[in-house]
């Protein structure tokens, strides 16, 4: 086990490296020149490239790659071109609001979704499973901005149930905090079900016709103890598949309803920083939704090799 | 055909159901002209935030523009921005695919940097291509394309290995044919279930994601008629106005859904063997 995860963890380098690449190469194609946005439009041609050189644009391109990749190794993605401080101290700060969301509406979606696929596999073709297939296909099918909308204009619009918009840190409101992030959470939630309701629903179905379920029934074990003991632990792996494949899916999803809700969290700040052209921002965002998705997905792989011994000795 | 020759022998309520809504929305989308007096960018002030009424089946918006006609030509670029994410997707997807399948000896690089690409979430990938070609029909075209290629890639690749080993491949190849027609002939051919049922899923990621780009401001640029920017109109006047919000939504809706639909059940259809969502 331990071999594996060393060799899990050494495959990342270079899939990191391709990130970083990526996320350079991308931002620094971007139209509009940082220096000109810095200086304003009455800066003369020898302020301009003074600035240049002191930020180091007058190097070639791969030059700056590489002293670019040299600091973000360091933790020190630059300074942020609008907020006047170190990008990673930027982001950290608005950390807490974004993982709140997330952590949130990735347990609605997990609880809401495996108990729609568990109902619609018992319930096998009866009109529980059609429901559930129905609601699925809606939580998939619906745009995440528009059912921000509805869920605002429903229950804060027209109920007052909850802000329309804004956000309390947890240190000032308490679980006030909660009224802020439950619309975006839920907003996110419906998609991340109606994924993990699909794929449960077809797993357990696999699962239920194998021949130890037919022992079980002939044993004369109830439908609750051979749901929940038996079939559900078997039908387990999918399901964790799509739940960390989908969890960049959430975190894109954040980038949405972020901006929708006003919650100054890590999206929010993203989209902020791509209509201003905040190239050192918007770096260390796409960085971090990938570098977060890659070590999910290193820890759903190694669950795999630890529920089944075969993947270890592969 | 294997597709309608499956399709008479299981009768399949989804895909006929999820065909006629298709069937339907290129239906208002071609005719958009023809259904509507009105045009979708002109401007009307004396019509300002009109409720539905009999003249204006759907409402108006804040330039006095006709709701309905804007959802015609808007499910309109919905379905071209699609359609030619998923040529395009098919294309790349394709060629990368069977070039890491065919020729092991690239396929560990290119499968790394799939690997990489893979780990950014589409949108956020489009959001930020989009921002840098600026908005535009086009730029989100490829934006997405770009975003939604190496899962397609990696779909063709896994296909390709799993056939180009099989016996008919190997005789073909003792036979003395040449790559470039064992690739077309046996194992693309043999290929096409899985990639037409991912292109119909993209198919419905790029109407959603292309609505997504327009409601934030970086997909298809106003006054151009788009299901997504009319929502961020709507947005705007959801208190004086919420009509405005219900319409665009609901088509946004339908469209993505029964293209999920038909994705579902062309899997089901064509390929036994992997995870049947209807039918078991």
């Amino acid at each position: 086990m331990r071999n594996y995860i060393i060799k899990r963890i050494l495959l990342l380098i270079p899939i990191i490296f391709i990130v970083a690449v990526i996320a350079f190469f991308i931002t620094n194609l971007m139209p509009g020149d940082p220096v000109r946005v810095i200086l304003g439009n009455m800066a003369t041609e020898s302020e301009v490239a003074r600035l240049e050189q002191t930020l180091g644009l007058d190097q070639p391109l791969i030059v700056r790659f590489f002293r670019w990749l040299a600091n973000i190794m360091r933790g020190d993605f630059g300074d942020s071109l609008y907020l006047n401080a170190p990008v990673a101290e930027v982001l950290i700060k608005r950390l807490r609001p974004t993982f709140l969301i997330a952590i949130l509406a990735e347990i609605l979606g997990i609880a809401g979704g495996m108990l729609l696929g568990i109902l619609a596999a018992v319930k096998h073709r009866k009109f529980l499973d059609q429901f559930s297939i129905t609601l699925s296909l809606f939580g998939i099918s619906i745009p995440s901005f528009w059912l921000a909308l509805m869920l605002m204009y429903l229950f804060s619009v027209r109920l007052g149930w909850f802000p329309v918009s804004g956000y309390e840190p947890f240190a000032e409101a308490g679980f006030g905090t909660l009224r802020y992030i439950i619309l975006p959470a839920v907003t996110l939630a419906f998609m991340q079900a109606g994924l993990i309701a699909r794929m449960t629903r077809s797993a357990m179905l696999d699962t239920l016709k194998q021949d130890y379920i037919r022992t079980a029934k002939s044993k004369g074990l109830s439908t609750k103890s051979i749901v929940f003991k038996h079939a559900l632990k078997n039908s387990m792996m999918p399901v964790i598949t799509v739940i960390g494949h989908n969890f960049a899916v959430l975190l894109g999803g954040t980038w949405i309803v972020e901006t929708i809700f006003v919650i100054p969290g890590t999206g929010f700040m993203a989209i902020n920083a791509i209509m201003r052209r905040d190239i050192p921002v918007i770096q260390a965002s796409i960085i971090f939704v990938a570098v977060i998705y890659i070590i999910l997905n290193l820890f759903v792989d190694l669950s795999y090799a630890f529920l089944n011994p075969k993947i270890r000795y592969n | 055909m294997l597709f309608l020759k499956r399709y008479k022998k299981y009768e399949h309520p989804y895909i006929t159901a999820s065909i006629i809504i298709l069937i339907f929305l290129v239906f208002l989308s071609l005719f958009a002209p023809v259904l509507t007096d009105y045009s979708p960018v002109r401007n009307n002030a004396r019509n300002r935030l009109q409720p539905p009424s009999r003249e204006h089946l759907l409402g108006t918006d804040q330039f006095g523009r006709d709701i309905f006609t804007r959802i015609l030509y808007g499910i309109r670029t919905s379905m071209q921005v699609g359609l030619a994410v998923v040529l395009l997707t098919v294309i790349f997807g394709g060629v990368v695919g069977v070039a890491a399948g065919y020729y092991s000896q690239i396929d560990r690089v290119v499968m790394r940097i799939l690997d990489a690409m893979m780990a950014f979430p589409g949108i956020i990938i489009a959001i930020s291509l989009a921002a840098i070609w600026g908005a535009g029909k086009l730029n989100i075209i490829l934006a997405l394309s770009f975003a939604y290629f190496p899962k397609m890639a990696r779909i063709v690749r896994s296909s390709v290995i799993s056939i180009k080993d099989l016996d008919y491949v190997d005789s073909a190849r003792a036979a003395g044919a040449k790559d470039s027609r064992i690739i077309v002939k046996y194992i693309l051919k043999n290929s096409a279930s899985p990639i037409m049922v991912q292109a119909t899923f993209n198919f419905a990621l790029a109407i959603l994601d292309e609505a997504a780009l327009s409601f934030l401001g970086v997909g298809i640029m106003p006054p151009a008629p788009s299901l997504g920017a009319m929502v961020t109109d709507a947005r705007t006047y959801m208190v004086v106005a919420p009509w405005m919000i219900l319409a665009p939504g609901i088509m946004i809706v339908l469209a993505v859904l029964s293209l999920n639909l038909l994705g579902d059940g062309l899997r089901d259809l064509l390929d036994p063997h992997l995870k049947n969502t209807f039918q078991k």
